[in-house]
């Protein structure tokens, strides 16, 4: 190596770029989401001339703006922790990603005066409404541009396509980045949401104002909606992005999804377990309050909430008994013991779809009832506490989630690597025919 | 403490199982750091 290899003495370098990226992931994800979920309710403010609409958009644009300098100082030092410990990697990303940088880095800009343009003229612009959502809507735009070309970097590090580097096409449009960018476009509005929903319920607990305890149980309300209505097109995306991998680096599908590291995706379906439940037992207690009472789209409910925890349950059986490998979890004869209704498929495939399928007529029925409103300030506690749960959670399937992706490139860390197949942890050059891009990267050792 | 960590060549590391753990609650204290500073800054408006 040309230049000093620095290291970080107690935790290792890897977990100082993770614990940047995971942190920033967290606060961008947030920001993107809830900008578009602001500019949506301003809106629909507009259009229903429902106050709460307004000042709901207003706080979180507030927040939001607030929050901004967070995820940027995290995205700076990020920057500069990758640049001082991994030089060789980034010299090289940087090489073949510096359009997709730079178009990155002025959708972020793009990004911030928009942003701060919006929230600062929100009086000014009081009887121009549509301009002001205009505005709030080009902020999300910019901040899913920025998404995309970030997107094309972290698919291309896993997926590399079998092409030079040079064509520029067929680097940034790699063979996962469709799927990934599909999947992270729709994680923003699932996370945000359930965020919102779990403030929400904080707030609502501590209220004591009946307009207070009102407009905090409408905005867990509002939050789920946008949580579980976005999170039940994900078995589907992301079964679609597991398939890109599976296509294209098929010894990193069977590390996270039949290997020693397949506990991850079983977390994973853990979390994605407890969201559905306590999302259609929320559903469920708040369909009691409906003004219209709605006994049948109760017991339908009801049955809905049985389905889901079958289909849930399909998802979390181990293959089976190694479960734990790393921490010696492992039973009557490890991975020759196969456990019934375990496997990927039928089992998992059945269960991904059945939770999509009766996510989508759970909230088909809560919908309806919505139409007809809600009494809103008397939702019981437990009801705020499954939201809360949910809001949890769901920050434990990013962290889960962004592990699971970056640990597929460590198939048996013999050598593990930057870019799949390409450049290895230890930012060493691999031969020009083991790496898809060929002599355009891979360097001979 | 700290010079001895900075002397140079000096890289020793927690196991991989405990490292992983410490990335986890870095994440976290990180995160619910500057969620609570940002909340705290913005509640008296």
């Amino acid at each position: 190596m040309p230049i000093g290899d620095l290291n970080v003495p107690i935790i290792g370098k890897n977990v100082v770029i993770a614990v940047l990226v995971q942190t920033h992931i967290l606060f961008a994800t947030f920001i993107i989401g809830a900008v578009l979920i602001a500019a949506t309710s301003e809106y629909l403010g507009m259009v229903t001339k429902q106050p709460r609409y307004e000042r709901f958009a207003r706080n979180l644009a507030r927040f939001v703006v607030l929050l901004f300098a967070s995820g940027a100082a995290l995205a700076i030092t990020f920057v500069l922790a990758l640049v001082t410990l991994f030089p060789v990697f980034f010299s090289y990303l940087q090489n073949i990603f510096f359009w997709v940088f730079l178009v990155e880095a002025f959708m972020f800009l793009g990004q911030i005066i928009i942003v701060y343009a919006w929230y600062n003229v929100w009086d000014k612009l009081a009887y121009r409404k549509t301009l002001h959502v205009t505005f709030g809507l080009i902020a999300g735009f910019f901040g899913l541009m920025a998404m995309t070309m970030i997107d094309a970097v972290a698919s291309y590090m896993l997926t590399p396509a079998e092409a030079p580097v040079t064509n520029v096409a067929r680097t940034f449009l790699n063979q996962t980045m469709v799927p990934l960018n599909m999947h992270r476009f729709v994680g923003n509005f699932s996370y945000a949401g359930f965020l919102i929903a779990g403030w929400g319920a904080f707030r609502y607990l501590r209220s004591t104002r009946e307009d207070d305890r009102e407009y905090y149980d409408w905005m867990g309300h509002w939050g789920l909606i946008w949580g579980f209505g976005w999170l039940i097109l994900q078995p589907v995306i992301g079964y679609g992005y597991l398939k890109g991998i599976r296509e294209s680096s098929p010894e990193a599908f069977n590390t996270i999804m039949l290997g020693d590291k397949s506990w991850v995706f079983l977390s994973l379906m853990i979390w994605f377990a407890i969201m559905t439940m306590a999302s259609t037992a929320y559903f469920i207690h708040k369909l009691r309050f409906a003004v219209k009472p709605t006994p049948t789209l109760h017991k339908f409910s009801v049955g809905a909430l049985g389905f889901t925890a079958l289909f849930a349950m399909l998802n979390i059986i181990p293959s089976d008994a190694n479960i734990i490998p790393q921490l010696g979890l492992s039973f009557l004869g490890g991975e020759d013991t196969k456990i019934p209704l375990g496997s990927m498929y039928p089992w998992k495939y059945i269960g991904l779809i059945g939770l999509m399928l009766v996510g989508f007529f759970v909230l088909a029925l809560y919908l309806r009832a919505t139409a007809t409103g809600f009494q809103w300030g008397r939702a019981s506690r437990w009801s705020q506490y499954a939201l809360r749960a949910c809001a949890v959670t769901v920050v434990l399937t990013m962290l889960t989630m962004g592990y699971t992706r970056e640990t597929a490139r460590r198939v048996d860390d013999d050598p593990g690597y930057l870019i799949y197949n390409c450049i290895t942890l230890q930012q060493e050059l691999t031969p020009p025919e083991t790496c898809p891009a060929g002599d355009s990267l891979g360097g001979g050792g | 403490m700290l010079a001895l960590l900075l002397q140079e060549g000096f890289a020793w590391a927690l196991p991989p199982l405990l490292r992983f753990f410490a990335g986890f609650f870095l994440v976290l204290v990180l995160y619910i750091g500057a969620f609570l500073f940002t909340y705290w800054i913005s509640k008296d408006e």
